[in-house]
């Protein structure tokens, strides 16, 4: 089936984001297709590539790059609710003249015409929050 | 045609009672993260037994609790599964 | 994106309040996407998410812009399947008929036949 995966919660505020993370490793392991994944209101946060748990946990957000970057996932982050947390990709950080970009680079900073779109071409939407 | 709605908090909210107001006989209702601790609590109510009462393993050995006969612990392959089998999911937080 | 056959009813099921925290925003700005997208869309609100229909909302004090005022152009934006639990109204002391939109009020029954009704469902 094609899933899309909606994620509402950072990672270490609860335990959402982890939840959705082993969600979608386990609908690929089993051979289905994640159509997109969306990361929305807090979501965004795990995005963020300056994320450095202690070396002794678990690291969420390196996880989800290195599952986006194996199986070639779209990841989505909403850009307004990026912007507003600090979540910034280079030309986003250009455009408003912020010192840096911290946005992993297997993400998107799109808009929530993607999760409409996904929305549509999805057989089944999971969301993920808290 | 049934829906799957999950919870994943304590009642220190009231997303399991919200769920279970507008859940349809036939539903599924998974309880993962800290929504597991409920479950003792949710099979004593009359509308669980007109649910699929479903618990994720890992949350629920992670607690250390057990869980009521009528609660089936599954892990997330079977998750994925039940996603699939059901028309459509609800997630209460 | 080919909306022709891909046009799905959406639920949303709004339970938040309006100013405490960003999820009954977040989910005005899913609702009228959606809707710029032409799915067929339910709104309801529930708990306290009925708290985003009182009346007379001054938000400007606390730096916060009125929510209130953005659920007036749902219409606007064709949204017009707007419901909203009785009993969530009643328990907060709000009156149907005296909200800031014009809601359905819904019993817990109905909602539940909208759900089955539904392809998506969000709450947040």
């Amino acid at each position: 089936m094609k899933l899309t995966v909606l994620v509402y919660s950072a990672p270490y505020s609860s335990e959402a984001a982890y939840s959705a993370y082993r969600f979608t490793a386990s609908a690929l392991a089993a051979g289905h297709e994640i159509y997109r994944l969306f990361f929305y209101y807090d979501g965004v946060h795990n995005s963020n590539a300056l994320s450095t748990p202690p070396q002794d946990e678990f690291d969420l957000v390196k996880a989800w790059s290195e599952l986006i970057k194996t199986h070639k996932l779209d990841a989505i982050s909403c850009v307004s609710s990026a912007l507003r947390r600090g979540i910034l990709d280079p030309q986003e950080a250009a455009r408003y003249e912020k010192e840096a970009a911290n946005m992993g680079s297997h993400f998107v900073l799109s808009g929530l015409g993607q999760l409409v779109d996904a929305n549509a071409m999805s057989d089944r939407v999971m969301s993920f929050g808290a | 045609m049934s829906t799957l709605h999950t919870v994943n908090k304590t009642a220190a909210t009231n997303a399991l009672e919200a769920c279970l107001r507008v859940a349809s006989s036939g539903d599924s209702l998974l309880l993962l993260e800290d929504g597991v601790y409920q479950a003792s609590k949710l099979v004593q109510l009359p509308v669980a037994k007109t649910l699929q009462l479903f618990a994720l393993k890992e949350d629920v050995t992670a607690r250390g609790i057990k869980l009521p006969a009528t609660v089936t612990p599954i892990d997330y392959a079977q998750f994925v599964d039940l996603v699939c089998q059901q028309q459509r999911s609800v997630s209460w937080f | 994106m080919s909306t022709t056959n891909s046009r799905k009813t959406i639920t949303f099921i709004s339970r938040s309040t309006p100013y405490g925290g960003g999820l009954a925003k977040a989910c005005l700005d899913m609702v009228l996407s959606a809707a710029v997208f032409e799915q067929h869309i339910n709104l309801v609100f529930m708990d306290d998410g009925v708290w985003q229909l009182q009346p007379n909302q001054s938000p400007q004090d606390i730096n916060a812009k009125d929510l209130s005022a953005a659920l007036t152009a749902l219409p606007l934006y064709e949204v017009n399947n707007v419901f909203a639990e009785s009993a969530s109204l009643s328990a907060r002391g709000l009156d149907p008929k005296a909200l800031v939109i014009d809601i359905t009020p819904y019993s817990a029954q109905q909602i539940a036949a909208l759900i089955r009704e539904s392809d998506v469902v969000y709450q947040l």
